[in-house]
């Protein structure tokens, strides 16, 4: 059975390509169109998903996309209503694009494919962000927990899954959002919401609390759950600001983009309001995930939705939580929305074994040598000359293989540096970031976890795919000391070597020539831009920043 | 007298001033050069004459240069303006990309195996990449000339209709030989084609644009009017409990035909 999962319309459009219960293509519209987590329709991701596998869209047993739109321009029109008559604007704007195309989203999918319209199907987003985290884990038996933004009505859901099955229990709808507050501060302090929510938890590791108890007031707990207090934020759809003055009233103005970070001593407000928004969400998400513990009695925990990539909630979840295991999906956000909504479909129409699908199922690098290649005349060659260059404290950019459909690379389109001092911020700058308090990833072997980090069980999963950040022993200072941030705590992406025998090898080589088996990671990516794809992408992505080297599968570019 | 040199003036005069329409009017340029560039290659690998190949070989690089510079001016504006991701209004582009072909027709990387070269024929496209490119060029030039404040933006445009001048000679240069070799009927009859549908698409996206804000206008009249009551009657309703249990169901309905 062929099967295609779509996810589109509300950020990181995606499509996923399940043939006979396997996962043989998946990617993320972004990586082709080049906008940071584009959420048009993916037509570029599914042409790349049939080409590749040569598979003709008219011979697609099932189209299912990720949402039920019905569902969801209920709750927009319910909205407006009762935002009524500040909608005023953002109604005939919203409407007509429902009423325009949205609502008729399965007469696009089938003619856009050729395919009869009985064919397409719609699961709900939380079943597809939940289906997505739990296929993709090892437990036969799992509670779920999907704490997102907004899907059709859904901000956060409480379920099970086992087997084949994935059940939903409980939700709370919009607009009771940790996704949304945490969208709403991101934007108070100045970064994008819905696309630089890592900022705000990144920030939040330099300042303390102090503002909790004002954001505590608005997020209200509620037993285990909470209530958003209305008036304090704009979520409806169409709004440019999430929050409303209320807001700023209670904790000054909004820093506007642009306009300089208080982060360090001496005025940290920013920082200050990030660690108490991160705070506040930390302890909601934790109070859930007992409740959740409670009511499922399980040891097993499967997170997703925009949250789920908050590596320091994760952290907070897997050493103060209940469960003993977590699982959360390489992409855990709306773009796994359209793999899970493919499985879930796949399990329900031609139950069969599971099979963990793999990461690294997107296109590969291929593509002809670019001005100023030097080949190397083959992969250990090319493992040689990269070793070399880390380790002597070069920037290297490395793209090989297939492009990994997840929110981060694992490390097949990574950027890679020797953990020296000031290597952090020297990787950031060749990459053009500005923020100088974003952390670096810190890839090392599984076998010397139990030397570097003090690792609670259940972040083992997490931290196989960076994210989790996790405590560090004092042994990995001397050798790391640029990885560690304020609270003694590294981000780490633990390599496993038969999951990826390269990264794992360069690894142990630095290890055995330096000393540290260690190497500082980021996406091989200029900021504001996704991934690179392919050769040229990279070679081009290589040119404008101010990376050392790059290598390429067995070819090698530098500076002239 | 030739009035769409100011025409396009007026039409694109206020793009460099919002810094929200700067950023998506940049990377549509990125994304139609880009285009540009792969359907030039589809068509360099098709065409039988090897000068011909070798010019549409370098257009391609250019075109792909191009969406190269015009995709890192949007990215470090974006860096700067800590835009959020478009919203959902946003999303979908007016003109999408795929062109209405339809899957079976894309190569191993997603994109076009039969470039416009095989629907057109070789006249034709080479008058359709005559025509678009002495567009282009007239679009770059207004372009050019908007953005005197923004010295490196003004530069890219510079260095991109450098290369339009040297797409526009080229190509009119095969035009004439080919008129010259008995094919001019074939000539202006691709000319008149490529001119003739710049004007239909034109026409067609006025009609698109015109309707929606109609359409627009009557929703937010139906909003005053319609909605208002429901709207009073939202306001003072009592809202529905947002925690809410959810009963098992079956799966195969959960994943249905409803939408």
């Amino acid at each position: 059975m062929r099967i295609l999962g779509l996810s589109a319309h509300h950020r990181d459009a995606a499509a996923a390509l399940v043939v006979d219960g396997r996962l043989v293509a998946a990617a993320q519209e972004e990586r082709f169109t080049r906008r940071t987590l584009d959420p048009a329709f993916p037509t570029r991701a599914v042409r790349w998903c049939l080409a590749s596998t040569g598979i003709a869209s008219s011979a697609l047993d099932r189209v299912v996309f990720y949402e039920k739109p019905l569902r969801k321009f209920e709750r927009v029109l319910a909205r407006s209503l009762q935002g009524f008559p500040r909608s005023a604007r953002s109604f005939p704007r919203s409407a007509f694009l429902w009423l325009g195309e949205r609502l008729w989203i399965r007469n696009r999918i089938a003619e856009e494919f050729s395919l009869p319209p009985e064919r397409v199907l719609f699961l709900d987003q939380a079943r597809s962000q939940l289906a997505n985290a739990f296929f993709t884990s090892p437990f036969e038996e799992a509670a779920l927990l999907l704490l997102d933004d907004v899907c059709e009505w859904t901000s956060v859901a409480l379920g099970r899954g086992w087997g084949a099955s994935v059940e939903l229990e409980l939700e709370l709808c919009h607009p009771h959002s940790l996704g949304l507050f945490a969208s709403a501060i991101t934007q108070f302090l100045g970064f994008a919401p819905g696309e630089e929510e890592h900022k705000l938890a990144a920030l939040s590791a330099f300042g303390e609390p102090r503002q909790a108890g004002i954001l505590g007031e608005l997020v209200r707990a509620r037993g285990a759950f909470f209530e958003l207090a209305e008036d304090a934020f704009r979520f409806d759809d169409g709004a440019s600001r999430l929050f409303g003055p209320e807001l700023e009233a209670r904790l000054g103005p909004a820093r506007r983009s642009g306009e300089r970070l208080r982060w360090e001593a001496g005025d940290s407000r920013d920082a200050e309001l990030a660690a108490s928004a991160q705070r506040l969400i930390e302890e909601r998400a934790l109070a859930l995930a007992r409740e959740l513990h409670r009511r499922s009695a399980l040891e097993n925990l499967c997170l997703a939705g925009l949250l789920a990539q908050n590596a320091r909630l994760v952290a907070r979840i897997a050493e103060e939580g209940p469960f003993r295991r977590i699982h959360v999906p390489a992409a855990p956000g709306k773009a796994g929305g359209a793999l899970g909504a493919a499985l879930f479909a796949q399990h329900v129409l031609d139950p069969g074994a599971r099979e963990a699908p793999p990461i690294a199922i997107g296109e590969e690098i291929g593509g002809r040598p670019e001005e100023g290649a030097r080949e190397l005349g083959g992969a250990p060659a090319a493992a040689e000359e990269l070793a070399l260059r880390v380790g002597s404290g070069e920037l290297v950019g490395w793209a090989r293989g297939r492009l990994e459909f997840a929110a981060r690379s694992q490390g097949r389109r990574v950027a890679l540096a020797a953990p020296r001092p000031q290597a952090r911020a020297r990787l950031h700058a060749a990459l053009h970031q500005v923020e100088s308090f974003l952390p670096c990833r810190l890839a090392m072997p599984a076998g010397e976890t139990a030397r570097f980090l003090d690792l609670a069980s259940a972040s083992e999963g997490p931290a196989e795919l960076g994210l989790v950040v996790v405590r560090a022993r004092e042994a990995l200072r001397a050798l790391a000391p640029d990885a560690f941030l304020p609270d003694g705590r590294v981000w780490p992406r633990v390599v496993r070597e038969r999951e990826d025998p390269e990264l794992h090898g360069l690894l142990v080589r630095l290890g055995q020539e330096n000393g540290a088996p260690l190497a500082l990671l980021a996406d091989l990516a200029l900021r504001g831009s996704p991934l690179v794809r392919n050769e040229a992408e990279a070679v081009e992505a290589f040119r404008r920043s101010g990376l050392d080297a790059l290598v390429v599968e067995s070819r090698v570019y530098t500076r002239a | 007298m030739d009035l769409t040199t100011p025409l396009d003036r007026l039409r694109h005069g206020g793009v460099w001033n919002d810094p929200r329409r700067k950023l998506r009017t940049l990377e549509s340029f990125a994304e139609t050069e880009e285009d540009g560039g792969r359907d030039l290659l589809a068509a360099a690998g098709r065409v039988v004459d090897p000068k011909l190949r070798d010019h549409l070989l370098r257009h391609a690089r250019d075109e792909e240069r191009h969406a190269a510079l015009f995709r890192k001016h949007a990215a470090e504006l974006h860096a700067r303006l800590a835009l959020p991701t478009r919203d959902a209004l946003e999303a979908d582009r007016a003109h999408d990309l795929s062109r209405g072909r339809k899957g079976h027709e894309v190569d191993a990387h997603g994109f076009f195996r039969a470039g416009l070269c095989d629907e057109l024929g070789e006249v034709a496209y080479v008058a359709m990449l005559h025509v678009a490119e002495q567009r282009a060029a007239r679009i770059f030039r207004v372009h050019r000339d908007l953005v005197r404040d923004d010295p490196t933006l003004r530069a890219t445009f510079e260095e991109i209709l450098v290369d339009e001048k040297y797409h526009v000679a080229y190509t009119q240069r095969f035009l004439e030989q080919w008129s010259r070799d008995g094919r001019a009927h074939e000539v202006r009859r691709g000319l008149s084609a490529a001119r003739a549908s710049r004007w239909i698409g034109a026409w067609k996206r006025l009609g698109v644009r015109s309707a929606a804000g109609f359409a627009q206008v009557l929703l937010f009249a139906l909003y005053w009017t319609l909605l208002l009551p429901f709207g009073l009657f939202a306001r003072g309703a009592r809202r529905g409990p947002a925690l809410r249990e959810i009963p098992p169901d079956d799966p195969a309905r959960t994943l249905s035909r409803q939408s």
